[in-house]
């Protein structure tokens, strides 16, 4: 067991970790946060990311104490205080169907647009390549994040 | 005309709980005591299992509860329709994932560790692997009563007449399965509680399925079992029987422990175990006279069942009739064989086997509208269903027949056929190696259950007005993403005549609403929808009088609520929704109501298939637009135009969804999905190597029709669409991919190593 720190979408945690522990189940089990979650456990699916340091990473191929002393957003704390742009679009566009790969395309989503506020559809498209979603398409997914970029971008909250 | 309150472009209920990911799935179901299962599977699909021994497993730290077949506490045998199936392998194993043993621990690591622990032997006995290999004589038996498990006949006119037709073709198509690949795996919470009765959390299509053979496992009365459906993330048919066996496992470790047991299948098991889309072989033969008319098909069709039964019957019986396709044919013989082998088990997946045999029909016009010189669309219309030939090949007449012609007309326009096609052979001419094509295919489905499954085809809904004038309903169909419940609440909100957002919705709990059968067969909105329209109807007969009253009105007649307030054409005096409510709490009167529905009754003689089918139908179609890189065998899809003849739309967000969804699920079967076999083990158990589509393989451009002709038993004329949306893609690609090389194509999915061989100018035949 190690103690270790995170700021948790902006709070400080301290936790005792293994030193085999993956940051997806610590986050999900001892911390709560379900948000996250496991599609694959192999890094392939992408429904387990979380912004380490404000980088998407997929937790379930990172090593909990790895992350001591970094700064972890979930979904969780993105729609903490109200819903953002993108997530207001999400809504109405319908853009989830069953909603599993929802976190993890939040998190990717959120990245691109706090980086590149304006996206194309090919940014887009490559900035959600690593999240799988079997319902919907991914269309209404792209179109959100460009709504999202074309409305929200400078002023909106993402 | 559209009623008021469809179509509002209201979200869907749950759009905000899964936008802000606060969605609650089956691995979020966190309970005090709880433990972690896990499954020890074979990881060979024939042999005899002559050692098991889990001592070291049970001394394993932090393991509660080890089972094999030996110690289950509870019936062992799986089956739904056939028992051919254990729980636990006693001595044959038949599959690879056969169950072993089952392992409870404190933590999910635990209990993993102690699985490595389990020592195993399995003497192996020669397999069958090919479905076309499995009748013959001398094959190995995979159960003992032999390979063949049932055979399903469509018996019209006399095909042994069309032999001297102007024209014969013939083919065999190789046709392959699919994995759901649905984000969220198989699981269950199985929760004893005190009085001995149980809870389960569970992932799935059909929670009263699993209240069924949890009970019977258990031993108890199906009221002693409750299930609650969690949020469930995808299911496309694979969660529809399949979620049983994990479900029984989670009982068996939380009946021998005493505690709750989560088991979550990890991705891995999930794909080599669970239900799988049947590969099949379809072999089709299509007499036609030179003006293109088709006299007469036959067709025999091959359905690898893997090991066990499940519904392999059911998805069988659907394949057999829809297996010549919407057209008007004389003479019909269809055999279709349900076949055992060591390979995938097949279940039910979106098209419940419709798209293994359209990829065979839908070929084989295209093949005779070449051969006659006519245009793919042509030749359909000369052949389809219309209100001149309106029967199908079950031999009933369809009433909306019509719509098939209708349906081209629609699809040739929004797709801009005659304009591509012209840019196509424009293009070829500039450059004889471009390598650009256009695929059409349509399909006819029976968007309900097939006769053989007609008891199943019925629906329950409670509909229960509080005193504030706001709502809740409970239906019994199922929510797995498809947007069942936006649009349960929009029927329920439009036949009340309120806002959407007054009704509050809620996942099956099996002890508060009634066995509606399973949410499949795209017929959650009809049985559910029209469950909710009767609950509506006897509360209406409640509150209209009341309203009437308030109006000053003698009698009910000619009043309507819209937007909450209730009116009538002869006075200008209204009153609200919550007035009325108010008034029948002041008088005690029933403020709930039970909904039900069912479908109506049909004859059908499974001998001939002749007879009614399906309650009703619908129709539809893709034209898919690819480009093909001949020396990488890459297939880029550039734009789809997909038509569905839905009755009527009720959420339009929902609706439109369902299409894009099916579109990529199907190009994905169609172009890079395939299951890898090695004697019936799974090579790519996982998404590196399994590749379903993602966010860059998706067309350039989905264009939808939607043709609105409301079908007068679904609720204000709708009928259902989740399936159509997939059935027809494998069908056009394969279509567009032939047109774009020129050559005929018999199998699927073409993946670039496949595609590569097609292209070659000396390839023959198929691979
Ligand atoms: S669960 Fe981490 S990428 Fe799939
Ligand atoms: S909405 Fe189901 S996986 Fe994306």
């Amino acid at each position: 067991m190690k103690k270790i720190t995170y700021v948790i979408n902006g709070e400080a945690r301290h936790l005792h970790v293994e030193p085999n522990d993956v940051l997806l189940d610590v986050l999900r089990d001892k911390l709560g946060l379900k948000s996250p979650k496991c599609g694959c456990d192999r890094g392939d699916c992408g429904a387990c990311a979380v912004l380490l340091d404000g980088k998407s990473v997929r937790s379930c191929l990172i090593l909990a104490i790895e992350c001591d002393g970094m700064a972890i957003e979930t979904v969780e704390g993105i729609g903490q205080d109200g819903l953002s742009a993108l997530q207001e679009k999400f809504i109405a566009l319908n853009s989830f169907q069953c909603g599993f790969c929802a976190p993890g395309v939040t998190i990717s989503a959120t990245e691109l647009l706090r980086n590149n506020p304006r996206p194309t559809l090919d940014d887009v498209k490559e900035a959600l390549s690593g999240n799988l979603c079997r319902c919907t398409g991914y269309t209404p997914i792209i179109e959100a994040v460009l709504q999202a970029g074309n409305e929200g971008g400078e002023h909106g909250k993402l | 005309m559209t009623h008021p309150g469809l179509d509002s472009g209201a979200p869907r209920p749950d759009a905000a709980t899964k936008a802000m990911g606060r969605a609650r799935y089956c691995a979020d179901v966190q309970l005090t005591g709880m433990l972690h299962g896990v499954i020890v599977a074979s990881p060979v699909a024939s042999g005899i299992l002559s050692g098991l021994d889990v001592s070291a497993a049970e001394a394993a730290p932090g393991v509660v509860a080890v089972l094999t077949a030996a110690n289950l506490p509870g019936n062992n045998r799986v089956g739904l329709i056939f028992d051919d199936q254990p729980l636990l392998v006693t001595d044959r194993v038949r599959m690879a994932g056969d169950r072993l043993a089952l392992i409870a621990a404190t933590t999910l690591e635990a209990a993993q560790r102690a699985a490595r622990l389990v020592k195993f032997t399995i003497d192996p006995l020669p397999g069958v692997h090919d479905v076309r290999r499995a009748l013959e004589p001398g094959a190995p038996l995979v159960q003992e009563q032999g390979n063949l498990l049932k055979e399903f006949f469509v018996k019209r006119g006399a095909p042994q007449t069309c032999r001297d037709a102007d024209l014969v073709l013939e083919d065999e198509f190789v046709i392959g399965g699919q994995e759901h690949a649905y984000l969220e795996t198989q699981g269950t919470v199985a929760e004893p509680q005190p009085d001995g009765s149980w809870l389960l959390h569970s992932t799935t299509q059909c929670p009263f399925y699993i209240r069924g053979r949890v009970a019977r496992f258990l031993g108890l009365p199906i009221s002693r079992v409750r299930v609650r459906q969690t949020v469930t993330g995808g299911g496309f048919g694979g969660k529809e029987d399949y979620p049983d066996e994990p479900a029984m496992c989670a009982a068996a470790l939380a009946k021998a422990t005493g505690r709750p047991v989560s088991l979550i299948l990890p991705r891995d098991q999930d794909m080599q175990m669970s239900t799988k889309r049947h590969a099949m072989v379809v072999r089709h033969k299509l007499y036609a006279s030179l003006s293109g008319r088709i006299r007469g098909v036959e067709v025999q069709v091959l359905v690898d069942a893997g090991a066990y039964a499940g519904l392999s019957t059911v998805v069988a019986e659907r394949a057999n009739i829809s297996s010549v396709g919407p057209y008007d044919i004389e003479h019909v013989s269809v055999l279709t064989q349900v076949i055992y082998t060591n390979n995938l088990f097949g279940g039910p997946y979106r098209g419940f086997g419709a798209p293994q045999v359209a990829a065979a029909h839908e070929a084989q016009m295209d093949r005779l509208a070449r051969a006659v010189g006519q245009d793919p669309f042509e030749i359909r219309r000369i052949n389809g269903v219309s209100a001149k030939n309106p029967e199908f090949t079950s031999g009933e007449a369809l009433p909306q027949a019509h719509l098939y012609g209708k349906l081209l007309d629609e699809l040739e326009e929004k797709s801009g056929w005659k304009r591509e096609k012209a840019a196509i052979a424009a293009a070829r001419e500039a450059d004889p190696g471009a390598c650009e094509g256009i695929g059409l295919a349509t399909i006819i489905y029976g968007v309900n259950l097939h006769w053989g499954g007609q008891r199943l085809d019925r629906g329950g809904a409670y509909v229960l007005i509080q005193a504030d004038g706001t709502v809740n309903a409970a239906v019994g169909i199922t929510e797995m993403g498809q947007g069942a419940l936006a649009a349960m609440r929009t029927i329920c909100a439009a036949g009340l005549g309120i806002d959407e957002t007054r009704v509050q919705i809620t996942e099956v709990d099996t002890a508060l609403v009634p066995d509606s059968g399973p949410t499949v067969a795209s017929r959650a909105t009809v049985s559910g929808g029209n469950a909710v329209l009767d609950a509506v109807r006897q509360l209406n007969e409640r509150l209209l009088p009341l309203a009437a009253g308030k109006l000053g009105l003698s009698g009910p007649e000619g009043v309507v609520c819209r937007d909450g307030v209730y009116s009538h054409p002869s006075t200008t005096v209204t009153t609200t929704f919550n007035e009325v409510v108010a008034l029948l709490y002041g008088r005690r009167q029933n403020p709930g109501a039970l909904g039900w529905f069912m479908s109506p009754e049909r004859e059908y003689d499974p001998a001939t298939g002749q007879g009614r089918a399906y309650a009703f139908y619908t129709f539809g179609g893709h034209v898919v637009r690819v480009r093909v890189d001949r020396a990488t065998g890459l297939v880029t899809v550039r734009e789809v135009t997909a038509a569905h003849d839905v009755g009527k739309i009720i959420h339009g967000l929902s609706a439109e969804g369902q299409v894009q969804g099916g579109v990529v699920q199907g190009l994905g079967w169609a172009l890079s999905e395939e299951l890898k076999l090695d004697a019936g083990r799974l090579k790519n158990p996982g998404f590196t190597d399994y590749l379903i589509p993602s966010s860059m393989d998706i067309p350039e451009r989905i264009n939808i029709v939607f043709l609105e002709e409301p079908e007068d038993q679904g609720p204000f004329g709708a009928k259902g669409l989740g399936e159509p949306s997939f059935i027809s893609v494998g069908a056009a690609t394969l279509n567009a991919v032939s047109h774009a090389l020129g050559r005929d194509v018999s199998v699927l999915p073409l993946t670039p190593e496949r595609v590569v061989g097609l292209a070659r100018p000396d390839a023959e035949g198929t691979p």
